[in-house]
């Protein structure tokens, strides 16, 4: 049951940051594909803010990883 | 590398002002800083801009965009043709303008209204396609055809109508032959098209009940209505045949007009905004009495060259005057990048990011080492590494856009270390390298073992952002910012103390090292509170998730590691068989391009991002030299 809850917990580590990530970048996504149409100089910046949220997966990452290294 | 620039001031008597404004222009290394109060622009400008806009107007009538197949003989020989003043440009290009003008306009004219008539008869011929059996087989004599127009919902009723209103005028069943017939045709939703055969004697009150139930007539194009209903629908077939041959040879007259007067338009416009660029120098250049004075820009190892330049051709008659920008001028001098031609190509990622300042940092060499070296990282992999270099070599010898031989060469690079790392952790095509060839990894499997990649990707991550604060650090020296190089130095000092303690944890380590370490952190925290304040410590923080961020690299080469075992392992489960071939190829296909782009990005983003933060002040201005166009010609926005 312990490992079970550890799996489950493993997997939302990851899954909700992914899910956040994914909602923020289709949002800073579609303002950004407007902003770059208008002024294509702002596409490094687009690239950075565009980038950003993807932190939260990493982290989500590093927590499912430790979690599965205690399960082995 | 950012190239030293020197203050460059030439006088010269107005007389001669043209000739030297020409020769600058050839030397092509001046950037030129036009006065802040210039005056509107001259008649002669705004002339050379209309011509220029008209030439331009031309060409995309014309619909030509080759520009790239421009070289420099193809200049110098429309320079040649109009080596003449402004004026005299100006009225050259217009006779050759109005030579070629009207037969374009009447060319294009001509396919538009044949592109007109094309589509309509298009649409029509979806009606004619369905009818002509129909209409062949009644066009006999004593009948009478006709098409209607009318909406879907109204067929029924209308059908209804016609037949009681036939069969009440032939009540007394004498008739031999169907007295009516129809066709029915659903062109588009809602909307029919009926044809109708009747005997004549009821041709007149079927249009009436036709009309009655909002039917409307069908006609085909203008001028295509010949006739009987039969020989419109075969005028409609003809002209669709005849327009489509005219226009297919009105298009050819247009591409060889194209091509004939393309290159020429195009190489007249590069003279006009050449001339154009001479005419704002010549008119921002301060004039003193019968002399004038051109300041801007030059890199300080062209000096010798400029000068021997202007000397030989003019001797006495300019004066030449120099000095290197004072710090308080620095913000206004443009930034040239110099890089060694193995790190140039990496100049091109700089341009997503703000142009660097004259004075700061040009990461273009840092970049070039440890951008492949991530990515490389990501992809770890000896086969998609050589399938790289190729697709590197490929790229790199292309010449469809400027852009494309930098991001072969850069590609070239990424290759080099996707086979080093491939080696490192025993990966050809995923586990195949060790199917085939019992291939075994030097250091770990990644698949298996992410604990140690994770661990090594944080210690580069460390690296990484040291070398960003020590650089950040360095700045704030040479800038006297002192507020910035105690924040960098104290966040250098906090990351590596903590980095040490942990080490010394993990490792046992005497105690003295423990000491030492507390005394950094202290040493550390105190620069940090002097130079940033409460900031300073917040950005630490950042410092140390920036350095979290650098697991993606494990994190997507685990990704890519087991996407390329399960592409092979497709083959255990289907078998060597085509199915299990082609599955297998279909998912390493999909991990290569993954493999690219994945780590193209998300390396570009943690230099971009986690890197330059500490370093990195950008704002500066682009060296834009008073040259001629060359082979850097692009097509004009």
């Amino acid at each position: 049951m312990e490992k079970a809850l550890l799996a489950l917990a493993a997997a939302l580590a990851i899954g909700i940051p992914a899910l956040a990530t994914a909602y923020a970048q289709a949002k800073i996504g579609s303002a950004g594909a407007g902003t770059v149409a208008e002024k294509p100089e702002t596409s490094g910046t687009m690239i950075i803010l565009e980038a950003i949220p993807e932190t939260i997966v990493i982290l989500g990452f590093v927590v499912a990883i430790m979690m599965i290294l205690q399960l082995a | 590398m950012i190239r030293e620039m020197l203050r460059l001031a030439v006088w010269g008597l107005t007389q001669e002002r043209s000739e030297v404004v020409e020769t600058l222009h050839d030397f092509g290394l001046l950037h030129v800083v036009s006065p802040a109060d210039m005056g509107p622009p001259s008649e002669e400008e705004e002339t050379l801009k209309f011509t220029r806009a008209k030439v331009l107007g031309m060409l995309e009538a014309l619909e030509w965009k080759d520009w790239s197949s421009l070289n420099e003989e193809v200049l110098d020989r429309a320079r040649e043709r109009v080596d003449l003043g402004i004026e005299g440009v100006v009225v050259e290009i217009d006779r050759s303008l109005d030579s070629f003008r009207h037969r374009l306009a009447k060319l294009l004219e001509e396919r538009r209204r044949l592109a007109v008539s094309l589509a309509d008869l298009r649409r029509s011929h979806q009606v004619v396609f369905h009818f002509i059996p129909f209409v062949s087989s009644e066009d006999t004599p004593g009948r009478d055809l006709s098409l209607w127009w009318l909406k879907d919902s109204a067929i029924q009723k209308t059908l209804s109508a016609i037949r009681s209103r036939v069969q009440k005028r032939t009540q007394d069943g004498a008739e031999t032959r169907d007295p009516w017939r129809f066709h029915l045709f659903n062109p588009e939703k809602g909307q029919a098209v009926l044809a109708i055969s009747v005997e004549n004697r009821f041709s007149g009150e079927i249009e009436e009940l036709m009309r009655l139930q909002g039917a409307v007539p069908w006609k085909a194009p203008e001028g295509f209505q010949v006739g009987s209903t039969r020989e419109t629908l075969f005028a409609v077939e003809k002209g669709l045949k005849e327009t489509g041959t005219r226009l297919g040879v009105l298009s050819d007259e247009i591409a060889k007009a194209r091509e004939e007067w393309g290159p020429r338009l195009a190489s007249l416009y590069i003279l006009l905004d050449e001339k154009l660029e001479e005419a704002l120098v010549e008119s921002g250049s301060r004039t003193r009495g019968d002399t004038f004075l051109i300041e801007g820009w030059i890199p300080a190892d062209s000096l010798d060259a400029v000068v021997s330049l202007l000397k030989s051709r003019f001797a006495n008659k300019v004066l030449v005057q120099w000095r290197y920008p004072s710090s308080e001028e620095w913000h206004k001098v443009p930034a040239l990048l110099s890089n060694p031609a193995a790190t140039r190509p990496f100049e091109i990622l700089l341009k997503l990011m703000p142009h660097p300042l004259y004075k700061g940092v040009d990461p273009t060499t840092l970049m070039a080492i440890f951008f492949p070296f991530f990515s490389g990282c990501m992809i770890g992999d000896v086969g998609y590494g050589v399938l790289i270099s190729f697709l590197g070599l490929w790229l790199a010898r292309s010449s469809r856009h400027p852009l494309l031989p930098p991001v072969g060469k850069i590609l070239f690079w990424v290759s080099g270390w996707s086979i080093a790392w491939g080696i490192t952790f025993g990966e050809l095509f995923g586990d195949l390298g060790h199917r085939l060839f019992h291939m075994e990894p030097l250091w770990v499997e990644r698949s298996h073992a992410v604990l140690p990649v994770l661990i090594f990707t944080i210690a580069l991550g460390v690296a990484h952002i040291s070398i960003g604060l020590f650089l950040g650090f360095l700045e704030g020296v040479r800038k006297k910012h002192h507020h910035l190089w105690m924040e960098r130095l104290g966040s250098l000092i906090v990351l590596l103390s903590l980095v040490g303690l942990l080490l010394i944890v993990r490792l046992n380590l005497p105690r003295p090292f423990f000491s030492l370490n507390i005394t950094l952190l202290v040493v550390g925290t105190a620069l940090l509170l002097a130079g940033g304040k409460i900031g300073g410590l917040i950005e630490t923080f950042s410092a140390l998730g920036n350095v979290l961020s650098y697991v993606r690299i494990a994190a997507i080469g685990l990704s890519s590691a087991i996407l390329a075992i399960v592409a092979t392992r497709f083959v255990d489960v289907l078998g060597v068989s085509f199915l299990g071939i082609l599955m297998a190829l279909i998912i390493h296909l999909l991990n290569f391009v993954l493999a690219i782009g994945g780590s193209g990005l998300h390396s570009a983003r943690l230099h971009y991002v986690e890197f330059f933060s500490k370093f990195y002040h950008g704002g500066g201005k682009e060296f834009r030299p008073f040259s001629r166009r060359r082979f850097s010609w692009k097509k004009p926005c």
